[in-house]
């Protein structure tokens, strides 16, 4: 125990959640046969196969081409359509359903509908993507715009302050918190959907090699797959969203992150 | 800056209700306000105070009749406006928030007259980057007093800027304000449902019946300055005014209004 109390006080709680995991997976890997629980050691073999003779590259680069592309156009897409609803109420009306609608259809029925309109073509994944992702975009600014403060609006404009100012200094920072919420939603997703298209239409892609993995029973593929997707994402937000989003946002109190 | 004046003629305002039916707030509001002067509007809480200086300072639209406001020299007055709540940009820190309402000045001449008028309202300098919610309430209301001066308005409207505000801190910035009128002698219309604060700032009260609000008594505050609350002159005043803004109609009873206006009701009595 004076071990365990040692370690709390000299390592961050990461550090030592990372190492419970990667204990508990090893106990629990003694108990099962190789093809159901791989021990860790034989997952880092297979990751370092993977990344010297696997094709890494190859594949990370095509689910991030297909990921940037989907999400640039659900952004846009959802970004639009937030925007007109938030601002004019007859808009809001016009896609109302569409936008709620759109956000409890399973990502699958998209998936095999863009599969079956476009088969195993590039454009596939990224149609499922974008139809899957921009909702959650819109839903985000929608409420963002309706939550402008009209107060300081108001305020401006009792000033004189120039529209282009109001639209710069106060519409747009006010937007910031829901515009973050909305690229997190939307990159999660954009993540979650495009490796799914791939499992149905790519020959290539991280979502294509965990489906390859599966099919030929190699457990310890699917997971380093997996486990390398999981890095990926870690790697964006510590290294580019929170970095951003403490800068930007540095005015709120309440933020803590 | 200062004495601008203010003409409201024959002021009208509806509202077109969610429900679609029409509220009628103002009607018939006619009042002058004389440049360099002191004057308070005073009436119940939603009687559309608010609205007549929402509509002086061209956020609202009147349904008709007009208002006028000159300069001292005649050309188009410049308009303050200090709101009840301190509206600042919370991204932005004071300096900037001051620095929001000078657009066509260069970045340095506007840093300096943002930093002047933090002065002016009685803040150190390094307030200026200190962001909204580093702020104490009365501070942000400060810096709200300094936005509005700072653009060196002929006219300085004020909407309750002291009723968010603890007892002490409200009777602090009273005082203050009423320097930095003496130093100014900026045009100030005031709104307020307190009457002793009303007393004791101005020059002039227009008392407000509602539904809709129309000017129904016009007071000249006739209590020499410096004017403390517990003068003889300051409470025969408050009674008297106490008296006519009871007799406005609004059935309003003084066994039902609020405790610290009771008390001042006991002062008098005992």
């Amino acid at each position: 125990m004076k071990i365990v109390r040692t370690l709390k006080r000299f390592l961050p709680p990461w550090i030592m959640s990372y190492v419970s995991l990667v204990i508990g997976w090893w106990i629990l890997s003694l108990f099962f046969p190789h093809y159901i629980v791989p021990s860790p050691p034989i997952i880092a073999g297979t990751l370092k196969d993977i990344i010297l003779y696997g094709g890494l590259m190859k594949h990370v680069t095509a689910t991030m081409m297909r990921i940037a592309i989907g999400f640039a156009a659900s952004m846009t897409v959802g970004i639009s359509m937030g925007v007109v609803m938030g601002a004019r109420r007859y808009w809001e009306s016009f896609f109302r359903d569409y936008v709620t609608v759109s956000l409890s259809i399973p990502a699958l029925c998209w998936a095999v509908l863009a599969t079956m309109w476009f088969g195993l073509k590039p454009a596939s994944p990224l149609l499922a993507t974008t139809l899957i992702t921009f909702p959650f975009v819109a839903l985000n600014i929608w409420e963002g715009v309706k939550a402008v403060d009209k107060e300081l609006v108001d305020m401006a404009r009792a000033f004189e302050v120039s529209s282009k100012s109001i639209l710069r200094k106060i519409i747009f920072p006010s937007l910031m918190p829901f515009l973050f919420a909305a690229i997190r939603y939307g990159f999660a997703i954009s993540w979650k959907i495009v490796t799914i298209s791939e499992m149905f239409a790519a020959t290539e892609g991280m979502g294509y090699m965990i489906v390859y993995s599966y099919e030929t029973f190699s457990m310890r593929g699917v997971i380093a797959w997996t486990l390398l997707f999981t890095a990926i994402i870690l790697f964006i937000e510590y290294a580019v969203f929170k970095p951003t989003e403490k800068y930007i946002l540095r005015w709120r109190p309440e933020m803590k992150l | 800056m200062g004495a601008g004046r203010i003409e409201v003629k024959d002021l009208k305002k509806v509202f077109s209700q969610e429900d679609g039916t029409e509220l009628l707030v103002l009607e018939k509001l006619n009042f002058c306000v004389e440049g360099g002067t002191f004057t308070s509007i005073i009436g119940l809480s939603g009687c559309g105070k608010s609205t007549i200086l929402n509509i002086i300072a061209e956020i609202e639209q009147p349904t008709s009749g007009e208002v006028r406001c000159y300069a001292a020299d005649g050309s188009e007055a410049k308009m303050g406006y200090v709101f009840q709540t301190p509206r600042l940009l919370p991204w932005l820190n004071a300096l900037d928030n001051i620095r929001l309402v000078h657009e066509d000045k260069s970045p340095d001449e506007a840093n300096e007259l943002a930093k002047k008028c933090i002065r002016l309202v009685g803040l150190s300098e390094d307030t200026a980057n200190k962001f909204p919610h580093q702020l104490s309430g009365g501070m942000q209301q400060r810096i709200g007093i300094a936005r509005a001066i700072s653009i060196e308005p002929d006219i300085l409207l004020m909407d309750e800027p002291f009723s968010h505000l603890d007892a002490i801190t409200a009777d602090i910035l009273r005082t203050e304000l009423l320097r930095i009128w003496r130093e100014t002698r900026v045009t100030i219309l005031f709104v307020t449902h307190d009457l002793s604060e009303a007393i004791f700032l101005s020059d002039r009260i227009l008392m407000l019946t509602r539904n809709p609000a129309h000017v129904c008594k016009d007071l000249l505050v006739e209590v020499p300055r410096p004017r403390k609350i517990d003068e003889p002159s300051f409470l025969t005043f408050m009674a008297k005014a106490t008296k006519e803004f009871h007799s406005i109609g609004t059935g309003v009873e003084p066994s039902i209004i609020k405790p610290e206006k009771r008390k001042h009701l006991l002062l008098l009595r005992g």
